[in-house]
Order: C-alpha cells, then sequence, then structure tokens
C-alpha cells in the first residue's frame, strides 16, 4: 500500500456531520455577537458610573460604600476560563490568554466581588486551593504550580515524575491534568490513566494509582476518600475510591460517560454530560457489590458541562448557560438562573456558587436566591 | 477622499441587502465546505463532537472575517488553516481525544475496498494526534511540510517524520493483512 490517500479520502467520506450545523453556527454567531454589545454597554456604563462617581466624590463627602445589590454579579476576567476554585478567602480563576496555554490566575475578593490579584503563568490549567497554596496542573509542561496565597507570587513549580508504564514508545511523561486537596496531600491525575499526590510541606510526589488502559477525566477528594473518574464510554466508565492511608482503589462501574464530578458527605456526586443526569457513588466499605454503590439522583435533562454539591443539594450547570439546582432528596431539579456565556466551571464558596464562562466571565449567583423555575 | 456619514441607528436597504447577500455567500461556502472539513477533523481528532465544535468555531471566525476571506483566492484553504490552529490550540481536549479515538465502527461490507478502509482505520486509531495531523495534512490535504508544520507548531522536518512514521504503522498493519 504504496499510497494511503485513496484510503483516508473513504475514511474521511464515512463521517456525515450533524445535520442542521449551519443554523447552529447562525445561532452561536448570535451569541456572540449578544454578548460582544453586552460587553461593550458594560465597558461604557463603566466609564460613565467611574465619571459619575468621581465627580460625586468631589461635590460631595465621603458617604458609606452602598451595600452590594442581590442577585447574581459577573466579573469579567478575560481569557479562556479553564477552572474555578476557593479558599484563602478568595475565588480564584484560571483563565487561557494564549493558544499556548499561557495565562493567569485571577484572585477575587467575593465579598466585594471585584478582582485584587493577577499572577501570570506561562500554563494555566485546573487549579485548587488549600494545604498552604493554590495549585494548578501544567499539563503541556508535566509540572504543578504553587502560588503562595499570602504573596501571590509562584512559590515552587514540581516536575511530575514520570509513569511507571509508558503510554508510547518512550513516552512516560506524567501529563498533570485534574487536581485536589485533602488528607494533608495535592492529588494530581493525568488523562494518561494515574494518579499521584504530592507532599505539600516537601513537593515529593508519589504515584498511588496507574492504569495504562483507562483515560482519567479529574480527581477531587470527599466523603473520606480520594476519587478519581474516568472518561471512557459504559461499560468501561467508572470511578476509582482510593484510600488515603493505604492508597488501595475501588473500581466501582457508573451508568454513563462521567464528564465532572465533586464529593459531598454522602460520597461522590457524577455528572453524566449527554442527558445531564447524576449518580451518586455511595462511599461504602470495599467488599460491596458495585451495583449497589450507584444509585441515580436527578437529572437536568440537557447537556451538562459542570458539577458542584453542597449537601444537600447538587448543582449543575447545562452547556447552554442554565444553571440548575437537584434536590438529592427528591430528586427534583429546579432552575436557578440563565447564564450568557457556557459554563466551564462550577463551585461553591461563602454562600455563593461561582461559575466560569468561556466567555471570559465568572458570575456570582447567591444561592438565597429564589428558584426562577422548573424545567420541563 | 470621500467619507460617507451613516446616522447610527440608520441603516440603509442597501446596507442591509449587501448583508443578506452576504450571508447567503457564506451560507453557499458553509453548505460547500462543511462536509468535507467535518470528515477531515474527525480522521485527525478520532473523536466526532470534538470535530462538530472544531468545525463551528473555524466557521464561525471566518464568518466573522468573510468580507477580507471572501476576496481570498483560497477561502477554503483559510478555513481550513483556522480549524488546524483551534486544533493545535486545543491540545488539553485532544490528548483526552487521542486516548478514546472513537472513529466509526468498520462496516459489514466485505468487499477489498472496505477491507482495505477497515484496516487502515485500526491502523489510525493506533496513531498518535500529531502523528494523525501530520499524515492528513501532507497526504489527504496536499499541504507542504513547512506549511503543515506551521499549523502543527512544529518544524517541517517533525511533520514529515511525524507523517513518516505514521504511514509506517499503516503500509505494516496493510502487509501484516497481506501476509
Amino acid at each position: 500500500m504504496a499510497n494511503v490517500r485513496p484510503t483516508l479520502e473513504g475514511i474521511r467520506a464515512q463521517f456525515v456531520p450533524p445535520p442542521g450545523g449551519y443554523e447552529r453556527l447562525a445561532a452561536r454567531r448570535e451569541r456572540r455577537l449578544q454578548m460582544r454589545r453586552l460587553s461593550a454597554a458594560t465597558v461604557a456604563l463603566a466609564l460613565s458610573a467611574g465619571l459619575f462617581v468621581g465627580l460625586w466624590s468631589v461635590m460631595r463627602t465621603p458617604v458609606p460604600p452602598t451595600p452590594r445589590p442581590a442577585g447574581p454579579v459577573t466579573v469579567w476576567v478575560g481569557g479562556s476560563p479553564v477552572d474555578v476554585a476557593e479558599g484563602e478567602g478568595s475565588v480564584w480563576l484560571a483563565s487561557m490568554t494564549d493558544p499556548s496555554g499561557r495565562g493567569e490566575v485571577v484572585r477575587i475578593n467575593p465579598t466585594e466581588g471585584r478582582i485584587v490579584a493577577r499572577i501570570s503563568l506561562r500554563e494555566v490549567g485546573h487549579l485548587v486551593v488549600g494545604e498552604g497554596g493554590v495549585w494548578i496542573a501544567n499539563l503541556r509542561h508535566g509540572t504543578v504550580t504553587r502560588i503562595d496565597p499570602e504573596t501571590d507570587k509562584v512559590a515552587d513549580v514540581i516536575d511530575m515524575p514520570p509513569l511507571a508504564y509508558e503510554v508510547a514508545e518512550g513516552d512516560r511523561g506524567f501529563l498533570p491534568e485534574g487536581i485536589a486537596v485533602g488528607f494533608a496531600r495535592v492529588w494530581v491525575s493525568t488523562a494518561r490513566g494515574s494518579v499521584a499526590s504530592i507532599d505539600p510541606a516537601t513537593g515529593e510526589v508519589l504515584e498511588v494509582a496507574g492504569d495504562p488502559r483507562v483515560i482519567l477525566g479529574g480527581v477531587t477528594t470527599g466523603g473520606g476518600s480520594s476519587w478519581a473518574w474516568n472518561s471512557l464510554e459504559p461499560p468501561e466508565a467508572g470511578v476509582w475510591r482510593i484510600s488515603p492511608e493505604s492508597g488501595g482503589v475501588e473500581r466501582i462501574s457508573v451508568p454513563a460517560t462521567v464528564l465532572d464530578a465533586a464529593a459531598g458527605s454522602g460520597g461522590l456526586y457524577v455528572l453524566h454530560p449527554e442527558t445531564g443526569d447524576v449518580s451518586l457513588v455511595r462511599a461504602v466499605g470495599p467488599g460491596q457489590g458495585s451495583t449497589e454503590q450507584v444509585v441515580p439522583v436527578g437529572s437536568v435533562k440537557e447537556r451538562a458541562n459542570a458539577i458542584a454539591v453542597l449537601d444537600p443539594t447538587v448543582y449543575v450547570a447545562a452547556a447552554g448557560g442554565n444553571l440548575y439546582a437537584i434536590d438529592e432528596g427528591s430528586g427534583a431539579s429546579a432552575l436557578l438562573t440563565r447564564l450568557p456565556g457556557e459554563p466551564t466551571a462550577l463551585v461553591s464558596a461563602a454562600g455563593a456558587l461561582w461559575v466560569a464562562a468561556a466567555d471570559g466571565t465568572v458570575t456570582e449567583i447567591p444561592l438565597e436566591s429564589r428558584h426562577e423555575s422548573s424545567p420541563p | 477622499m470621500c467619507v460617507t456619514i451613516v446616522p447610527a441607528g440608520n441603516v440603509s436597504e442597501e446596507a442591509l441587502g449587501g448583508r443578506a447577500l452576504e450571508a447567503q455567500e457564506f451560507e453557499s461556502f458553509f453548505r460547500a465546505n462543511e462536509r468535507r472539513l467535518y470528515g477531515t477533523l474527525c480522521v485527525v481528532t478520532g473523536d466526532p463532537r470534538e470535530a462538530e465544535e472544531l468545525m463551528q468555531e473555524a466557521f464561525l471566525r471566518v464568518w466573522e472575517r468573510w468580507d477580507r476571506v471572501s476576496v481570498m483566492n483560497d477561502p477554503a484553504a483559510y478555513l481550513y488553516r483556522t480549524a488546524f490552529n483551534l486544533f493545535r490550540s486545543r491540545l488539553r481536549r485532544l490528548i483526552r481525544a487521542a486516548r478514546r479515538t472513537v472513529l466509526p465502527e468498520p462496516p459489514t461490507n466485505t468487499s477489498d475496498q472496505i477491507d482495505d478502509r477497515v484496516d487502515l482505520l485500526a491502523a489510525l486509531r493506533r496513531l498518535s494526534t500529531r502523528q494523525r495531523a501530520a499524515v492528513v495534512l501532507l497526504d489527504l490535504m496536499d499541504l507542504p511540510s513547512e506549511e503543515a508544520g506551521e499549523i502543527l507548531g512544529v518544524k517541517a522536518v517533525t511533520v514529515r517524520t511525524l507523517a513518516s512514521q505514521a504511514r509506517r504503522s499503516l503500509r505494516t498493519r496493510m502487509e501484516e493483512r497481506d501476509g
């Protein structure tokens, strides 16, 4: 077979795009134009407000600051937000500003809703806060960066050691993607099928579990365990429950592919993106049948991107911008609000949800706000 | 220099007609290129969802610059370059895609031509994302290695090496089949 071209062309011809592509494109363009108009209006409004406030302050004696209005507050940070986390009294957003992966970590004061620091990094990825640092997974560089929250400066860059196995000839690179803190360790996962933990005091890295056949989607901690979930289709779709003490791994199957997960006191809540279904993987002891460990929680009945848990409520951000609350007890879901941009990550902090969106914004949704309506 | 001032909020019928024409032109361009670009991106990424997302974003970016792109010698080349630039910048997601390739299941037809595709499909699954991209850019899209290297963000020699590795792997697979 000297020439592979005809066969490549044959394979290409087998793929037929889904119908309605142009209509989806037109809708996407309209949404983007609306966002731009909104951004321009916001900038103009901000400038006008700034001018007004300046004049006002010159003409009047200082008055106490006005309390923030109730309801969602959106902070525009720019770039393409990758992840959002909370800790050290702040909300932290990792946003990519360059296709090379370069970007910045933006620190936001959640009570004032304003940016208090911007830290430029050669690469940004998923991030987490705890154990004395803001930890960022650097996929391309194979490192984990620690920012010192006292100084808002990079304090360490930790090289991830090679994997215990080759993923291709001569390739053992640990490309960190998921990151979590808990049990006095920083937990890091790679899509290449491995989880490692870092001693935050020394930077020592220990590979905890690995399986080259598995593509891991991320890692989190909670409910007495460390958890990693894979990105595989059923019947391989599943999660690992990792014992923080022994490093022992329990493999649990789930009914559909997992995109995101969040731990609560009852176990791990996993989000199935295609249907918007949420399953709970119960933190029961080893030795029990895996089918008994996974129970359906509820569904938002639309494609979903991210999940967060604040017991007893599960929050799900749908790809179209709808944000839902699911009551774990009844399984009922309710629409909290609609966001203009496509949500990319979700975290709960200081009695509110913070939603990072692909349009370069992060929005605070106060949790005491009334649910807008119920989905069909 | 002649400057025409159009009052804000008062768009002329001529301008509206121009926009409609532009939208029609772009829609024709979309429909003419949609399937081929989608298929190419499916082969490269191995993930139809990823391919659809990349395709939509690439078309959107071309649409936003349509006044300039439409007068180019080869607007489709600009579209492909945009799509592959996006492909490169989405490395994070592609690393996942590279390891969960969901190229279509082999068809059940048993003709020689189909057999050939089935084997190549299996062989494509074994290539890395970069190898697949290199062989597609060089052998399917006929780009010079310098241009392919620019798109993939690597040197021309690296593209040639990647494509060569890919071809070798594909040929080995076919030779195994032929005994």
